[in-house]
């Protein structure tokens, strides 16, 4: 699989639901490698942890490699989505307008 | 027995003398190194109800069975004694070359018992054990004595130490080792300094046998190829620094003494501007292919300042404080390495302060005209440096956010962010339930 195989609808959603504009705000490598602190991208209402890495990865092909994995366009394993600061999120999420996604690495320890 | 020699050295610096104790095989199995088997030696080597700082308190330095293996991460030594901050076990873990050392000088433990009269440097050189006088390194700071013990019993040596803090047993002084390392909490730099031991010097003959050293070998090399693999990608790059940021936008950054949980300074001090701005290299622990530390220099007009950054130190010395400038966060951690004290328990002591000041109840008066509010990077500065001398209020300070409440009154025993007396690191505990668990 590749992004060219993307089917991205920033009108309406995979499952054909309304799309909503968030900010995606990059931590750490993810920032160091798109050279930008924040994006804002338009994405289904009902969107999948996978869709959200395809959708930043369209507006930012540098993220794959270092973020993204280049073979299965998934989130890798050393990073990890959160919505608006308090919740991981792991599967399926329901976004509104204005929300935030922060990416950053699933490594916690201090 | 595999892994272990199977005994400890214990010195008694009172009457200068020395003396080897077997650890059973049934304990080693049961308390496998570190912190583990450290537990079980201070149970067995403390009397009941002694004070931290009586002769009587052991200091004890421990391995594992896997120290010296070259399997990574592996090469850590603990400490573990009477805390002065709790009363309680007092643990402290350091990576060291000089944790390899010790297990090559044909102990599991060092058991250190007593108090010198004077000023000693300790020796333990191929299996030898040596007093030596240390009057002429007092006074010096950690890097400066590491340098000194060195150049006086050879450049292989390794070398663990106290700075000032420990000798005028600040209770929260470190133990530094590997050129400016911490063992850093729970005062075991001050039972260190109690015990007029200013430094120990330790070169080593061999490790004992391994069981499979094939075996180990194969999994120290699979081990260091996952070393470098996604689970460690953070520890690469920015290291523990990469918190600051991401704990902000969590709503978890501990700021001005835990009233707030973000900082409206984060970025400043963030991992990814030290990293853009400040950062000279990365530092690897003693066989470790990882190398999270990152070593960072001052890039103002001020005086020059280059040291080791974790994430601890930046937040307990920049957003706890209300600090925002980097090379203020840079300058104060580094004279903790040198001055060998605790960066966390150091910054969320003069956090108390800053809070009691704002409060009123701590006046100019007090703290000898230093205007000690949240953000005042030079007072921070000031404040540690009276610490690390017991100087003004830099002698209450050096007694820990609750005792230094205690003393003021006022209730602000309230805001002395500490459990039982250990000011507490990392993260707020508004929105995180695992340090709330933890911290009980």
């Amino acid at each position: 699989m590749n992004a060219d195989n993307l089917d991205i609808t920033l009108t309406r959603g995979p499952d054909n639901s309304a799309t909503v504009q968030i900010t995606v705000r990059l931590f750490g490598t993810a920032r160091r490698a798109a050279g930008m602190t924040h994006l804002e991208i338009a994405a289904p209402a009902r969107c999948s942890e996978l869709q959200l890495a395809r959708l930043i990865q369209s507006s930012i092909p540098s993220l794959v490699g270092p973020v993204i994995d280049i073979d299965t366009l998934r989130l890798k394993t050393s990073h990890t989505f959160n919505l608006n600061g308090v919740a991981f999120i792991d599967g399926e999420v329901e976004l509104r307008s204005g929300d935030e996604i922060l990416l950053f690495s699933s490594q916690a320890g201090g | 027995m595999y892994g272990y020699h199977g005994r400890a050295l214990i010195v008694d610096l009172s009457a200068k003398s020395t003396e080897w104790e077997a650890i059973p095989e049934s304990i080693l199995r049961k308390f496998i190194g570190g912190t583990g088997l450290g537990a079980y030696l201070l149970y067995r080597h403390c009397p009941a109800g002694v004070d931290p700082f009586h002769p009587d308190n052991p200091l004890i330095f421990v391995g594992s069975p896997l120290v010296g293996s070259r399997l990574t991460t592996s090469s850590k030594f603990a400490v573990l004694t009477k805390s002065p901050l709790t009363g309680m076990i007092g643990d402290s873990l350091s990576s060291s070359f000089i944790a390899v050392e010790m297990k090559k000088s044909g102990c599991d433990a060092l058991i250190i018992k007593g108090r010198s009269e004077t000023p000693t440097l300790l020796t333990i050189l191929d299996g030898e054990v040596n007093f030596h006088d240390a009057s002429r390194l007092m006074g010096l700071d950690t890097f400066e004595t590491e340098t000194k013990v060195k150049k006086q019993i050879g450049h292989w040596t390794r070398v663990a130490c106290i700075g000032p803090a420990g000798e005028r047993m600040v209770r929260y002084a470190s133990i530094a080792n590997d050129g400016g390392r911490q063992a850093g909490r729970t005062g075991t730099g001050a039972v260190m300094g109690s015990k007029n031991l200013k430094a120990i010097g330790v070169r080593g003959g061999s490790l004992p046998d391994v069981y499979d050293p094939d075996g180990l070998n194969e999994i120290g090399r699979e081990l260091s190829r996952r070393s470098l693999g996604p689970a460690t990608e953070k520890y690469r790059t920015l290291g523990t620094l990469a918190n600051v940021a991401v704990f902000d936008a969590l709503g978890t950054l501990p700021t001005r003494n835990f009233q707030q949980t973000t900082f409206e300074s984060a970025q400043e001090v963030s991992g990814e501007e030290f990293h853009e701005t400040h950062f000279v290299k990365n530092s690897h622990c003693a066989n470790c292919t990882i190398g999270c530390e990152k070593i960072v220099v001052t890039t103002d007009g001020g005086t020059k300042k280059q040291g080791r950054m974790e994430y601890e130190s930046a937040f307990a010395l920049g957003s706890l404080v209300g600090v925002g400038d980097p090379n203020a966060v840079i300058r104060a951690s580094t004279f903790c390495d040198e001055m060998g004290m605790d960066t966390i328990s150091a910054g969320a002591t003069i956090a108390w302060a800053m809070e009691s000041f704002e409060r009123g109840l701590i006046t100019l008066e007090d703290t000898g005209g230093i205007d000690l509010r949240f953000g005042n990077a030079e007072a921070v500065i000031e404040c540690l440096q009276m610490i690390a001398k017991r100087d003004g209020i830099g002698n209450l300070l050096a007694e820990g956010s609750l005792r230094a409440a205690r003393s003021v009154g006022g209730g602000s025993d309230a805001w002395a962010m500490q459990v039982k007396g250990l000011e507490m690191p990392d993260m707020s505990l508004v929105r995180s339930r695992r340090w709330r668990w933890g911290w009980r």
